[in-house]
């Protein structure tokens, strides 16, 4: 484990998105300079957060609001347009179902592809494969290609992946919203085990009662800025005030 | 370039997992399977075969049979242009992968053009059936063709990854590509052997860092000469060049390749 004091600390993070030229664009766009200086849309508006060991933060807010973006640039997914980022030790990010894993691929294989992404070595993941494929439950169906899998099944290949690689740092993106009761029980008593060890967690979600129940500290987040940090309980209630006023106002 | 390499060594068994996956998956459901591979260069050998011998009744080649002359330099040269014209909408095609972690992108690109080196291999065993049966002896000179390949990978790398990366961007590279592709095969000792070309004209017919290379292949392989050096070096030095400004442009596109995808 590392010795800093924190896992993550984002100091003012900004991110636009470019408009660039769109997929699907031609070289053509090079002499439309319309396209090219078009605005971009900011995503984040000046984000300071930190992450310490052991540590469980929710993020929540509406659809929009960049809870993805702040993942994707502490998983260096994304770079931000400025601000400072620092990310000590390896971090997981769970995203949608299936993604990144290779429909053709059997399970096994597209437990080694996905681990090597995600840093491991080739030797390691045949170490544990036993264990990954034990906890996902996916015993009977692990020779066949994952095309074939269900949603929930993907996601369980993912997830149970993502935490044998080891992380300090897991991120983990509403995915955990697919999956059936029991799968998701394993896999939040997993977190548990992991906050325990001195993981640090970070946990976007809509379900209000996993952001109650499994984080320490919630962000809320709105158009790219935090409107509130602290205790999960106020963070959900101001949220819950936010989402009552917007029905309001559509009325 | 000390970067691409540290890369290399750091992710290479992401790299030789990408190279498996794509045999894999090219292979599993193809009846035909390995045969694949020795198809293309073989029809397109029966094919000049037939247009030179047959329509032309001359072989631009003394000493060895005109297929096995045109086989050498098409297995070669299938594998540069098909490797290329592969890895264009790679990133595209792997979008789902890139949004899930990061590492550095190019090994998606060098996976495949490892995976395309099989082939080469492959088709060398043919190679060697159609020179059994010509009475052609395998030369110690063979060995060239190993120091000739890697210019030729550091080529492809380069060309790889600048046409990769900017497809990201630019939808017609493919289409430009390819014509590009189809017009520099004709100016590489393919069809004919590089003796052919005018002496005024050999020093610019050279400077197309695949020709050296081709006449190289053939050298150590079929005739058991060794390559002519000199070109062989310039065509060293305008790879690597490329290489690096290639390299560059791809870690500038790399970026932001997610923000676009």
């Amino acid at each position: 484990m590392t010795s800093y004091d924190y896992l993550v600390e984002l100091k003012d993070v900004k991110k636009q998105y470019q408009h660039y030229f769109t997929v699907g664009g031609t070289l053509l766009d090079l002499f439309n300079p319309q396209r090219v200086r078009k605005k971009g849309i900011w995503a984040l508006k000046g984000i300071s957060l930190t992450l310490k060991k052991g540590e469980a933060l929710g993020i929540i807010g509406p659809n929009g609001a960049g809870k993805s973006t702040i993942l994707k640039i502490i998983s260096r997914i994304t770079l931000p347009t400025s601000g400072e980022v620092n990310v000590h030790g390896k971090t997981a990010y769970l995203i949608e179902v299936g993604a990144g894993l290779h429909p053709d691929l059997t399970g096994i294989e597209n437990i080694f592809l996905y681990g090597i992404i995600l840093g491991m070595k080739r030797k390691e993941i045949r170490e544990k494969l036993d264990k990954i494929i034990e906890f996902s439950g996916l015993q009977d169906y692990i020779d066949l290609p994952v095309k074939k899998y269900s949603s929930g099944m993907k996601v369980r290949l993912g997830f149970s992946v993502a935490i044998h690689t080891e992380p300090d740092i897991l991120l983990v993106d509403e995915v955990l919203a697919v999956g059936d009761a029991a799968f998701k029980k394993k896999c939040y008593k997993k977190i548990e085990e992991l906050k325990k060890s001195g993981i640090g967690i970070i946990l976007v979600s809509h379900n209000m009662k996993q952001i109650l129940e499994h984080t320490d500290r919630t962000i809320f987040l709105n158009k790219g800025k935090i409107v509130f940090e602290g205790r999960p309980e106020e963070a959900v209630k101001r949220y819950n005030e936010f989402l009552e006023k917007k029905k309001e106002e559509k009325i | 370039m000390l970067k691409l390499i540290g890369n290399i060594i750091k992710w290479r068994e992401l790299i030789f997992l990408f190279a498996q996956r794509d045999l894999k998956i090219r292979y599993r459901q193809a009846i035909l399977g390995i045969l694949w591979v020795w198809f293309q260069p073989l029809s397109q050998m029966v094919v000049f075969n037939f247009i030179f011998i047959r329509i032309f009744h001359r072989s631009p080649v003394k000493g060895y049979p005109f297929h096995i002359f045109v086989f050498t330099g098409l297995i070669f040269w299938t594998y540069f242009s098909t490797t290329i014209n592969y890895t264009i909408p790679l990133f595209k095609n792997n979008v789902a992968l890139i949004k899930k972690a990061y590492f550095p992108r190019e090994v998606i690109p060098l996976g495949i053009i490892l995976s395309n080196l099989l082939n080469v291999f492959a088709s060398m065993l043919l190679v060697f059936l159609f020179m059994w049966t010509a009475h052609l002896k395998v030369h110690l000179t063979i060995l060239y063709v190993f120091p000739l390949l890697l210019i030729q990978i550091m080529l492809m790398t380069a060309l790889a990854l600048f046409a990769s990366g900017l497809n990201v961007f630019f939808r017609d590279i493919k289409y430009g590509m390819s014509l590009l592709l189809y017009l520099w095969m004709f100016m590489n000792p393919i069809l004919y052997p590089a003796e052919k070309v005018p002496a005024h004209l050999k020093n610019f017919y050279f400077l197309n860092p695949m020709a050296p290379l081709i006449d190289g292949y053939r050298r150590a392989i079929l005739e058991g000469t060794s390559p002519q050096w000199k070109y062989v070096l310039i065509s060293l030095g305008i790879s690597y060049v490329l290489l690096e400004i290639c390299y560059w442009i791809f870690k500038k596109a790399e970026r932001i390749f997610n923000d676009i995808l």
